[in-house]
């Protein structure tokens, strides 16, 4: 058992933490939230729970604890007070929350790319980042963000077609 | 050319990625959590598989294979003549009955092994009685055995007669009179049973009479007779439970 959490360890390693570099643009806390998906990632092997996909899972378990990190994080405010559920769900989609500015080591393209992700509809900004730089297939999409395979596959398609339309590509 | 700028960023961004350093550090990191939080054994185990609320013929089925194994055929077989207080006792009343009662599979043959094994526990009681070896602990211990043999008899019994044909009429009349001959047979070690534990010989001697009563002769029941049938079932014991 150890063997293959090693072995997803190597292979997913890089793009959980660059998941949640993109997500909160902080490299200390995107280390300690990449460690500490693992250890969940560990502690479900541990009990024995049978798990058909364990790329979803671990990308599900590293979203979970950004979403955890985002709640601590908000102050009381009139603005959380005054926020509806639908904002709330929506706010779940995007790729990096609130007014936070990118300080991530990258190139021009790369830098870019992003600052046109994050322009998007919120709905299809995380999934256009899985689809398109994590190389994530619309199953395993459906399975981290808690939506069907048809609404994903349907914002996938929409979500490119706008890319494409601002970033004039 | 356009795409390619597209997949020229994703390129890019597929560089932000942990460092060297980073990986193997909480590579380590995590090696020694998992070495700490080993495995929990799993509920679908090879022991729970022996789990007698999971599957319980199998179970002793397969415990009497690794016994007989182990400890050869004839430490079964030499259990067989075991009496209360013996070493082999258990594996006679643990493990070969068991069996016995796992390998009925027709509720008919069910009731055969339980009016057997009742006549077996009334048998040893004679027998250590007349070896004067039958203490109140024995005593009390055979009863228990042979109660819950009777229990099971009747409560299988009630299983043969929700059946509606005419077999099973003739297969319940003929259980029946098997079990009171065999009962008959130890009145005398019967009486001897401490019954003011539940009273098993009073609902015994109960049943009995009801059954004698109410079972018709098997010339006069024809299952195309739709009235013969009803008359049956009018007359019949209903059990209370």
């Amino acid at each position: 058992m150890k063997d293959k959490f090693i072995l997803l360890y190597n292979k997913l390693s890089d793009s959980v933490f660059r998941y949640c570099m993109f997500r909160i643009s902080d490299r200390d806390t995107a280390l300690d939230i990449t460690q500490e998906t693992f250890t969940k990632y560990w502690d479900v092997l541990a009990e024995g729970q049978n798990v058909k996909n364990d790329k979803a899972l671990i990308f599900t378990i590293a979203r979970n604890l950004i979403i955890d990190y985002y709640r601590k994080k908000k102050s009381v405010s009139l603005e959380a007070l005054t926020e509806t559920d639908d904002e709330e769900s929506v706010e779940e989609f995007v790729l990096i929350e609130g007014n936070k500015k990118y300080d991530i080591e990258t190139e021009t393209e790369g830098r870019f790319l992003i600052s046109k992700i994050i322009e998007l509809p919120k709905s299809y900004q995380q999934i256009i980042y899985l689809r398109y730089v994590e190389g994530m297939n619309p199953d395993e999409i459906a399975k981290i963000l808690g939506i069907s395979i048809n609404a994903t596959s349907v914002k996938i398609h929409r979500g490119i077609a706008e890319l494409k339309k601002i970033t004039g590509y | 050319m356009k795409e390619i700028n597209i997949q020229k960023g994703i390129e890019q961004l597929k560089k932000v990625s942990l460092t060297n350093e980073e990986k193997s550090k909480m590579l380590h990191n995590l090696s020694l959590y998992a070495d700490v939080h080993q495995p929990i054994p799993s509920t679908h185990s090879l022991f729970s598989f022996f789990n007698i609320s999971l599957n319980r013929k199998l179970a002793y089925v397969l415990t009497s294979i690794m016994i007989t194994i182990t400890l050869g055929g004839s430490a079964v077989y030499a259990s067989e003549q075991s009496l209360p207080g013996d070493l082999l006792y258990p594996i006679k009343t643990k493990i070969a009955e068991p069996i016995k009662m796992a390998m009925a599979t027709t509720p008919k043959e069910k009731a055969k092994v339980e009016i057997e094994l009742a006549d077996k526990r009334l048998s040893e009681a004679e027998t250590l009685d007349k070896r004067g070896k039958l203490t109140p602990n024995l005593n009390k211990e055979i009863s228990k055995k042979f109660d819950s043999h009777v229990s099971g008899f009747y409560k299988i019994k009630k299983q043969i007669e929700k059946k509606d044909s005419t077999s099973s009429i003739e297969e319940n009349n003929k259980i029946q009179k098997d079990f009171e001959n065999k009962m008959d047979s130890h009145a005398e070690i019967l009486n001897r049973f401490n019954r003011d534990s539940n009273g098993l010989e009073k609902t015994i001697k109960k049943e009995v009479k009801k059954d004698r009563e109410n079972i018709i002769p098997i010339k006069q029941l024809d299952s195309r007779n739709a009235s013969s049938v009803d008359l049956y079932k009018r007359t019949q014991f209903q059990s209370e439970d």
